[in-house]
């Protein structure tokens, strides 16, 4: 192996183990932030370093650090303690593993070799995925089973009960998907992806499979446990379900686990029905031949949304309580951060420019936008997440079996029936 | 097997096994404390009185195990065939239909068994 090969197999490695874990943070925030927005209630605003409080950022690392600290009971009445302290690494490690098949950019060309652009480059793409999304319920019936407490047995229960009930229809969205895409490979889906039906409208799985759009979105809300289906952890019924044992770090992997495969099912639908690193309208192709454009383009639209930015925080930041001055500084810096990051990349897009332009450099700069451009998709469906959280009530868990079943799978049967006649007819 | 996937694959796993592994040996951080309160099931505060844990629980939870059975192994039969639609052509799209009509109406019977009837 060059050195090349090593270098670009250990940045992607990091990638796809740093991203979903620092993502991890962004979500909670945006959870917190989101649930103040909508329910019109104070945020984390209480939380800062000398007076700063990055929006309330701060308040993770705080959360954090309480709960290393924290006491870590496993109680007495735990006979099976090795599989009590395996359930939650199990539900961690099945999240992340899921994130490995996902490109987060085109195929890099240098020189004669192609690197794959997703954490593993294998190209099993969304078998991989549904294997080890299977493996995720291991982790959740046995903290339900090692907890020995009947509210845990219950919550174990329902989330395994949920979680492969709703595997069904996503299964069956993803044939119809595979029937328009004719491979698993997530790569060549997203290559496909970057076509222009009619030569106007991008070929997005969503536009291409409106139905199996539906009916995969409510099933990945179902599989990772989210409102309006987090029966498995109903606080008014079953206390908190499989983790109610659960204490510390160990709580903590739970949590982090969940918000991990939140993030990690919110890129694979981008990945899948949003065009994943796809710009609309310019495929990877047209972005390498028009490199030196697209910097300049960049080197424009950069400042412009530092100064949206600037004029945004300084309007809103400054507030009466509980100290102005405080806040004045507080947004000072901010907007000082913000323009010095901006400086920072327009003189690495510049010194691009005017020595590296064409080759290797090129193809360089398209990965990091198309990185860019995913990540701002895959955060937009966290987002969606949040959004939905905060806006519907829980379903009864016969509901919520009804609907798998007895709607969303035969309405998945039927899109197979449908897909299928249009790609046979189609040729 | 390509050099590169071996490398990404014994450095992914090998991270993401051991990120967990550090943060349960993280328990050591916090303070020991240990009382009768502490050493029994959490059921809000109230002592246990209804129930056990590991008490008989509703047949519909086995019931749904065994219809995931069934329909994933009808997913998984359908994965290879949706990938090769298009070289399969009309032909395959017939038997597949006959397939998928032969397991929708088991879906019906078993809908109308009352399966999912939770009382």
């Amino acid at each position: 192996m060059s050195g090349t090969e090593i270098f670009i197999t250990i940045i992607r490695v990091g990638f796809g183990v740093f991203v979903p874990l620092s993502a991890v943070a962004v979500m909670v925030w945006m959870e917190r932030r989101g649930a103040g927005f909508i329910q019109d209630r104070a945020g984390p605003n209480r939380c800062n370093v000398l007076g700063f409080r990055f929006g309330g950022l701060l308040q993770n690392i705080a959360d954090a650090i309480k709960l290393l600290f924290k006491e870590d009971v496993i109680p007495g009445h735990i006979a099976h303690k090795f599989y009590f302290i395996l359930a939650p690494a199990l539900v961690f490690i099945t999240a992340l593993l899921c994130f490995a098949v996902i490109p987060f950019a085109d195929a890099l060309v240098l020189g004669a070799s192609t690197y794959l652009m997703q954490a593993m480059p294998l190209e099993l793409g969304i078998l991989w995925f549904l294997a080890i999304i299977g493996f995720g319920v291991y982790g959740i019936i046995l903290a339900g089973w090692a907890s020995h407490n009947k509210y845990g047995l219950l919550g174990g229960l329902r989330a395994a009960a949920q979680v492969i009930s709703y595997e069904i229809p996503m299964g069956l969205a993803l044939v119809s998907l595979l029937a328009v895409y004719g491979t698993v490979n997530l790569t060549e889906v997203t290559q496909f992806q970057g076509r222009l039906l009619f030569g106007v409208i991008p070929m997005w799985g969503v536009v291409l499979q409106p139905l199996g759009f539906i009916i995969f979105v409510i099933a990945a809300f179902a599989e990772t446990n989210r409102t309006p289906f987090d029966l498995a952890e109903g606080e008014s019924e079953i206390v908190a379900g499989f983790h109610v044992e659960y204490s510390s770090m160990k709580f903590a992997l739970f949590f982090m686990g969940e918000y991990i495969a939140m993030f990690v099912s919110s890129a694979l639908i981008v990945t899948l029905f949003f065009g994943g690193y796809q710009i609309p309208w310019l495929n990877t192709q047209t972005l390498v031949a028009h490199a030196r454009p697209v910097a300049v383009a960049l080197m424009l639209i950069l400042p412009a949304a530092a100064y949206v930015f600037a004029r945004w925080i300084g309007f809103n930041n400054p507030g009466p309580a509980p100290n102005p001055a405080q806040r004045v500084r507080e947004t000072k810096v901010y907007i000082a951060v913000v323009w010095s990051l901006v400086a920072l990349i327009e003189v690495i897009l510049l010194g691009y420019i005017v020595a590296g332009a064409g080759g290797a450099a090129d193809r360089i700069l398209v990965v990091w936008l198309q990185t860019a451009v995913f990540l701002l998709k895959t955060f937009f469906v966290c987002f969606v997440y949040v959004w939905v959280r905060w806006t519907l009530p829980r379903f009864r868990y016969d509901q919520l079996q009804k609907l798998g079943w007895e709607k969303l799978l035969p309405l998945a049967l039927f899109n197979i029936f449908i897909t299928g006649a249009v790609v046979v007819a189609l040729g | 097997m390509s050099a590169e996937l071996v490398l990404s694959g014994v450095l992914f796993f090998g991270l993401v096994v051991l990120l967990p592994l550090i943060m349960l040996a993280t328990a050591f951080l916090g303070p020991r404390a240990q009382s009768a309160a502490k050493n029994e099931p959490y059921e809000s505060g109230i002592k246990p009185m209804v129930g056990r844990a590991d008490q008989k629980f509703s047949v519909k939870f086995y019931l749904l195990a065994i219809l995931f059975l069934i329909f994933d192994i009808e997913t998984v039969f359908m994965l290879p065939w949706a990938v090769s639609l298009r070289e399969l052509g009309l032909s395959g799209f017939i038997e597949m239909s006959v397939f998928i009509l032969l397991l929708f109406t088991g879906l019906i019977y078993v809908l109308s068994k009352g399966v999912l009837n939770w009382r």
